[in-house]
């Protein structure tokens, strides 16, 4: 299996991966970037302040970039419309 | 105060001569070339308290075989029936559970004389799997020896069940480790703890121990991915309180250390309030 590396860009801030993980195939490994950005992204909203931007930039073998996620772009941030005026507020449980 | 010279207090072992004058030949044989090996065990029994002279030559002399393995060996599995009770003298093993998704959980980290399955003596099938994490040797006694030395040996039974109760501790600590504190403090504790763990099995200091565990490896302990266990590991770097140089853990600030895990020691000590 392959040997990919995560590194976390927050802005100036660059966190290298010095171990890097062995995974299947790039599909995997996308996989792993994001599961990655979502763990460190739910401790920020359990301390209540997000980087948006922070990313993990997968790396090959060959230390080549092949892969970027930003922590937006690694949770689906869905907004319900407004409501309009008179309608009936619903709480979901 | 040092003791007379000549009469050395490192070496608290039968001599062989007391061996052969108390057992019959065939089992000298088999203990001779092995007779000190479980030493680290009995290390560890004795901080619970000294034993008599005979069980700690029972304990010395029970039964074994030694197995010299490396890296990621099974030396247990789940499900399978084990005949014997495996003792850590040399190197780091765990032992884990594995999900039907493919999640691992490890749930405890052995060294050096650590009794790491005697439940073995008593529930034949284990509920986990164990591995090794480094190249480790490791010390294999029959099940039923162990049974059956803790029905005749108290002494032995009463420190058995001190080490059995300070694992369910250091598991209790494990249960608020991934339950309730952070990604940070989950692994400031961590460290923290293998550090004492390792001290007091007088390998050497708690600030400067090996450290073989890879992220994926913390991050099964903790229950962090892997990317997330380097992003805390960089963030304790950035504040000075560790280093890694070539798997070695450096803690540059053990009080800063242990207040970024909110760790306190006495669940370690049998001697609650020793330190």
């Amino acid at each position: 299996m392959p040997l990919f590396r995560f590194h976390i860009r927050r802005g100036l801030e660059f966190v290298f991966d010095p171990d890097g993980l062995h995974c299947a195939d790039f599909g995997a490994a996308k996989r792993e970037a994001i599961r990655g950005a979502r763990s460190i992204f739910s401790e920020q909203v359990h301390e209540g302040k997000l980087w948006l931007d922070e990313s993990i930039e997968v790396h090959d073998e060959a230390d080549e970039l092949v892969w970027t996620v930003t922590f937006a772009t690694a949770v689906e941030i869905v907004r319900t419309p407004p409501l309009s005026r008179g309608q009936p507020m619903i709480y979901a449980a | 105060m040092l003791g007379p010279p000549g009469r050395s207090r490192a070496c608290p072992l039968p001599s062989i001569a007391a061996c052969l004058g108390r057992h019959a030949p065939t089992q000298v044989i088999a203990l001779t070339s092995s007779w000190s090996a479980l030493l680290p065990f009995l290390a560890k029994l004795e901080r619970y308290g000294r034993l008599p002279a005979d069980d700690r030559e029972a304990l010395l002399l029970l039964p074994h075989s030694l197995r010299t393995v490396i890296r990621g060996v099974h030396i247990l599995r789940e499900g399978e029936r084990a005949t014997t009770c495996c003792v850590v003298l040399a190197g780091y093993a765990c032992r884990y559970k594995i999900l039907p998704n493919g999640s691992r959980q490890i749930l405890s980290v052995h060294m050096k004389g650590d009794g790491v399955d005697l439940q073995n003596a008593f529930i034949p099938v284990p509920d986990y799997n164990l591995l090794t994490l480094t190249a480790a040797e490791v010390a294999l006694i029959p099940a039923a020896a162990i049974a059956e030395m803790l029905v005749d040996r108290p002494a032995i039974a009463r420190a058995l069940c001190i080490d059995m109760l300070l694992d369910a501790a250091i598991q209790r600590e494990w249960t608020v480790n991934v339950g309730r504190r952070n990604a940070r403090t989950r692994i400031a504790h961590f460290l923290c703890e293998l550090g004492t763990r390792y001290e007091t099995s007088g390998m050497g200091e708690r600030d400067r121990y090996p450290f073989p565990l890879t992220q994926e490896q913390v991050g099964d302990v903790t229950g962090l991915t892997p990317v997330h266990v380097n992003q805390v590991f960089q963030s304790l770097r950035a504040d000075n309180l560790l280093a890694t140089e070539d798997r070695t853990l450096v803690v540059r600030d053990w009080p800063g250390l242990a207040a970024a895990g909110g760790f306190r020691s006495d669940y370690l000590n049998h001697a609650r309030g020793n330190g």
